[in-house]
């Protein structure tokens, strides 16, 4: 592409190459830095990030609206068949080169405050570090294999970080959970990969978006890395591990849980969303609307924060994943990137309310569970900054007007009123499924706000809590501000602003009477939750434990797995060991008789030519008698014996 | 006649000049008797005798190097050669290392004086053997071994030494005699002594009887007694166990490699005018012989002198073989072994002294020593490698060489004693590999506890370390010796052209 090579300058490749290597550079110097110097990672990681998040900003305003950027490298030959390495810059990944830095860089500096004074500090930085290279490596592959490849790095890192405590046995079990559930998914992943390779020959991005027919195996590709997507953005059936990996610290939650990695998948979504058929894409919007829905019940009933905010991340991937499906990648887009500023603000605000009150329990010598909502009431005086920004996150998470949240749930809602089509048909479900999605967003929002900040302070009431330092205070201002409308457009009741425009270009259905009815019902939902569920907690089992998902998953896979591995140790014992054993009876039988060969007649032979040596050696030494005559009379003998020889 | 007289006596003038290590040595004789008669001191006796060595060490290298054409001192008597100041030089460096080697015996060693004077009259004798050619020259410098050798035997002052001296003497008077009969009879066939002048051989040539070979084979018989090679060795177990340690050393290296000398020479003057009897076939056998007997009456040894008693009878064999060949690449391989066999020999016989003055005789006292005395061990187990003739160690090169020559004269004779030959010196290497690593067996697999404190900075780890990277060198670049030992010509096969013998 010609206008690729005149548009970006060699200053706009530099840039690039910083933005991505300087939090790979991060993970070095963070990993290499020895353990006494460890507060030297808390300048230098931020610092680094800090560069690599300008950059960003340059490199977005560079590319946003322009030709994608592409520049690739040969990366290996199978054959005559070449595999090239590259990065393909378009909108959609210059705004998620954006976000990722951006959060990523606001998280360094809150986890500045947050784990100082952890004795893995500089692991923990070096892989914050590393997860952000292998983020970017996602954002920026040309091909769907290099993806696959920083895919599973960030797998990596995120199991690092989940059991970034490893002293605690949940964190390590969580980490477990969720790498083996995201190998599942992989697997599938890694499945399509295969498929696309078996019928196109190409991992290429750009060159697989050519293809302008649509042919049968594309559904199954394409479901195929949508398994993937299921893994890694804790779609149904695979979202058990997100609620379990809260175990890792929180701003880890913020940044990886919440606002990019778990969002990679919806990325990949619209990364490749033109491999999606119809037909895949209506199982797309039906699995993610039934993860919302499941999700947003449960959060309904959960009491521990983070798990709050857990499943409601994965109610909100549920809408985005069900947008991609109902063909507006735009609007999931749009959502992905509101979201990750409400939710990582929501996160960090959640992670100062744990570590200020941890800070007041060790100073007061009291101990309850902090994470635990019924513990908690009336903070909004004792925090009144974490009050504040933490109503404003959860407002843009409920929807509410005037925040970005309402604006780009209203693209998802508009996008699936316009796919549903005029006719009756399933797809009304879907619709009906979002609005109560957004509806019980709303109630689980509020209710989680209106238990740990008003009414009267329970258990918290003797600590002495305060606000947490600016460093930790700021990055959630900065997330707060970013949660308002303006973030999306200047108008705030319509979506389609400078973002949404750009990302829709085809632009097949527009705002319209939703956004007017999705306000009054958000509306009528904040009233519904103030007056029903104010004084009033839901106790539901069923919504607690997630359906019972984990137990389900344990009576129909690990309860058989278990049995199967009993009859196979059994099989073994029995059959295998048997048959071992027998022949290792035979091979003894058959050794004994080898051997009896061996002594008798190789070891015969053997020591008979030992015995002969000996022989000989006992007759040529027997002249040695230590008589000189006779040594002399032998001597004369053996010439005589010479001169008979030779003569005659 | 006074002009005639007057050009020989400046003959024998000039002829003594170009003898100068031969002088060294023999004014060294008197020096050392007459200083040890002066002063008591052990250091300075062992130093004047390091001195002189090293002289006669430095005074033939240097002849070696400019040496241009072979030359006949004393009217016949000598012929100075390259082949002769090599082995010369072999001579005086073994001299050198025995030298060292009592340093460290020299306080238990009674009559230092005399044991040194006695050990350069050894060397001068070999000096003068190597050059020999005439049968005169040949019995004086060989009784000059011989007799010194006797004494020496006799050194350690004990019974067992008496005795060891006594067989010795009787033995070695016997095969004198033998050698003496033969060298009279060949005066009686030829008319002269020099059985390298053109005379000796006419006259040889017209006169091929039995009583001829009888009289080559036993002058042959008086070097195969300086050899130790069958069937003339029965002496030599008892004489070695009977010697002191250093003397064990010297004997199994100067005198041999004098006698290998010799034979050589002889060898290759027999095969010329006598073309009836088979010498190759007959050297052959001997070595065989030498090599069967040398290797598995060693097998059942038990005391450490008398092992390596019947390895140098073995080794002897192996000498043999470079001369069986007869030809100019098989003389340059022998020498390239006997060097090998100096280097390796010594290494043994250091080591072996050094356990012997710890009290370790026998083979089975070194039952788990390998421990305490590592180094002393792991030199010890490289020089037996060594003699076995395995990699990576210079005498596998020198085997490979002597062996390699053998096959070409196969190839070139067809003789099937020849192969016979081949096929027992691979036997006797595998048989004598049994033997051999018998010491390092029981020094490194036996287990023993011991209670010694060794110091591994001993004089015998620095002189052992020498040697090693010398047979270790001898592999790694043989190509360094060899191009050396390749400038040696051996002329006397030269000087006869064949039609002057037909």
């Amino acid at each position: 592409m010609p206008e690729t090579q005149t548009h970006y300058t060699t200053f706009f490749e530099v840039c690039l190459l910083l933005v991505v290597l300087l939090p790979l550079v991060s993970f070095v110097v963070s990993g290499r830095i020895p353990q006494r110097y460890s507060w030297v990672v808390t300048f230098t990681a931020p610092l680094f990030l800090l560069i690599s998040a300008i950059g960003a900003i340059y490199i977005f305003t560079a590319v946003w609206h322009h030709q994608p950027y592409i520049a690739r490298v040969n990366w290996f030959t199978i054959g005559g068949t070449l595999v090239s390495a590259g990065v393909y810059l378009n909108d959609i990944a210059a705004l998620m080169l954006l976000v990722v830095t951006f959060i990523s860089f606001l998280v360094h500096l809150y986890s500045t405050g947050y784990m100082a004074g952890d004795a893995g500090l500089t692991r923990y930085f070096a892989m914050l570090g590393f997860f952000t290279f292998s983020m970017l490596g996602i954002v920026l592959a040309d091909s769907l294999l290099l993806m696959f490849v920083f895919w599973e790095l960030v797998g990596f890192s995120s199991y690092m970080l989940i059991g970034h405590w490893t002293e605690k046995d949940e964190a390590a079990a969580a980490a477990k959970k969720a790498f083996l559930l995201n190998r599942i998914g992989d697997a599938g992943f890694l499945v399509g990969l295969m498929l696309i390779w078996a019928y196109t020959g190409t991992f290429d991005i750009v060159q697989l978006s050519d293809i302008n027919e649509v042919f049968s195996w594309q559904t199954a590709a394409s479901l195929c890395l949508f398994a993937g997507v299921i893994g890694k953005s804790a779609q149904f059936p695979l979202l058990t591990w997100l609620p379990d990996a809260m175990e890792g610290p929180t701003p880890v939650s913020a940044l990886i849980h919440a606002a990019t990695m778990v969002a990679a998948g919806v990325f990949l979504l619209a990364r490749v969303y033109f491999l999606f058929t119809p037909a895949a894409l209506d199982v797309i919007a039906g699995i993610g609307i039934l993860t919302a829905l499941m999700a947003a019940l449960s959060a309904l009933v959960q009491f521990d924060i983070k798990k709050i905010l857990a499943y409601s991340t994965i109610s909100q991937l549920g809408l985005m994943v069900a947008a991609i499906g109902a063909g507006a990648p735009a609007a999931a887009i749009l959502h992905l990137f509101t979201h990750a500023f409400f939710k990582a603000g929501l996160f960090l605000g959640a992670g100062i309310i744990i570590h200020v009150l941890h800070q007041a329990q060790q100073q007061a010598h009291e101990h309850f569970n902090v994470q635990d909502i019924r513990n908690l009431g009336g903070l909004r005086k004792k925090l009144p900054f974490t009050f504040c920004a933490f109503v404003i996150c959860g407002c843009a998470l409920a929807g509410i007007p005037f925040f970005s949240g309402f604006l780009s749930k209203d693209a998802i809602l508009t996008a699936i009123t316009h796919w549903k089509g005029d006719g009756f048909s399933w797809k009304w479900i879907v619709l009906a499924s979002a609005f109560i999605v957004s509806f019980l967003t709303v109630i689980y929002t509020f209710r989680m706000i209106w238990t740990v900040f008003m009414g009267e302070e329970k258990r918290t009431a003797s600590l002495p809590v305060v606000e947490p330092p600016v460093i930790m205070r700021g990055p959630v201002a900065i997330l707060a501000v970013c949660s308002v409308w303006l973030l999306v457009d200047i108008n705030p009741v319509n979506f389609e602003g400078w973002l949404f425009n750009t990302l829709h270009a085809d632009g097949n259905f527009h705002i319209g009477i939703i956004s007017i009815v999705s306000a009054l019902w958000v509306i009528l939902a904040v009233s519904v939750a103030y007056f029903m569920f104010r004084s009033k907690t839901i106790h539901d089992d069923l919504l607690l434990n997630n359906f019972y998902l984990d137990k389900l998953y344990f009576k129909i896979v690990e309860n058989p797995s278990w049995r199967l591995a009993v009859f196979t140790d059994y099989f073994d014992r029995r059959w295998i060991d048997g048959f071992i054993h027998a022949s290792a009876y035979a091979q003894v039988t058959v050794s004994h008789l080898v051997g009896w060969f061996d002594r008798a007649i190789v070891d015969g032979t053997v020591n008979g030519i030992a015995s002969l040596s000996r022989g000989v050696g006992n007759f040529t030494r027997s002249f040695q008698g230590g008589k000189i005559q006779s040594y002399i009379l032998w001597a004369i003998l053996a010439i005589i014996i010479f001169l008979i020889w030779i003569l005659f | 006649m006074e002009n005639g007289l007057s050009l020989t006596l400046d003959h024998i003038f000039s002829s003594l000049f170009e003898l100068s290590p031969e002088v060294i040595l023999s004014i060294g004789i008197l020096l050392v008797i007459v200083v040890g008669l002066v002063k008591k001191d052990h250091a300075i006796t062992t130093l004047l005798t390091l001195l002189i060595f090293s002289f006669s060490f430095l005074f033939v290298l240097s002849d070696l190097d400019t040496l241009q054409q072979p030359l006949l001192l004393f009217q016949g008597m000598l012929r100075k050669d390259t082949f002769s100041l090599y082995l010369s030089a072999l001579v005086d460096a073994a001299g050198i290392l025995t030298v060292l080697m009592s340093w460290r015996n020299q306080r238990e060693q009674s009559h230092l004086q005399e044991y040194y004077a006695l050990i350069i009259t050894v060397a001068l004798g070999a000096h003068l053997l190597v050059m020999s050619t005439n049968f005169v020259m040949v019995f004086l410098s060989l009784e000059l071994i011989s007799i010194s050798s006797y004494v020496l035997t006799g050194f350690s002052f004990d019974k067992k030494g008496a005795e060891g001296s006594l067989k010795y003497f009787l033995f070695g008077s016997v095969a004198s005699a033998v050698m003496l009969y033969g060298i009279s009879l060949f005066y009686g066939f030829t008319g002269t002594l020099e059985f390298l002048s053109e005379e000796f051989l006419k006259n040889l040539a017209g006169n091929i009887t039995p009583l001829f070979f009888i009289a080559g084979l036993m002058v042959v018989s008086g070097f195969l007694y300086k050899l130790a090679a069958a069937p003339l060795h029965p002496w030599a177990p008892d004489v070695y166990e009977a010697s002191p340690m250093p003397v064990v050393a010297f004997f199994s290296t100067v005198p041999k490699l004098a006698g290998i000398g010799v034979l050589t020479r002889f060898a290759m003057t027999l095969k010329m005018a006598d073309q009836s009897y088979d010498w190759q076939s007959i050297l052959s056998v001997i070595a065989i012989l030498s090599l069967t007997i040398g290797n598995f009456s060693a097998l059942l040894q038990k005391n450490t002198k008398r092992l390596m008693a019947y390895s140098s009878i073995a080794q002897a064999g192996f000498l043999l073989i470079g001369v069986v060949a007869f030809l100019p690449q098989g003389i340059h391989f022998m020498l390239f072994y006997a060097t090998v066999y100096v280097a390796m020999n010594f290494v043994v016989f250091i080591y072996l002294q050094y356990f012997e003055k710890n009290g370790f005789v026998t083979i089975a006292e070194f039952e788990g020593i390998g421990k305490t005395f590592l180094w002393p061990c792991v030199f010890l187990l490289i020089g037996f490698v060594s003699l076995t003739g395995l990699p990576p160690t210079g005498g596998f090169t020198a085997k490979l060489f002597i062996f390699s020559s053998l096959w070409d004269a196969y190839q070139l004779s067809g003789k099937n004693i020849l192969l016979w030959l081949l096929i027992f010196g691979l036997l006797n290497t595998v048989v004598s590999l049994f033997y051999y690593l018998r010491i390092p067996y029981y020094a490194f697999i036996k287990n023993r506890s011991i209670n010694i404190t060794t110091n591994i900075l001993a004089f015998e780890n620095l002189f052992g370390l020498v040697l090693v990277l010398l047979i270790l060198l001898f592999f790694f670049s043989p190509g360094l010796l060899m191009g050396w030992i390749n400038k040696i010509t051996f002329v006397s096969v030269i000087r006869f052209p064949l039609s002057v013998i037909g």
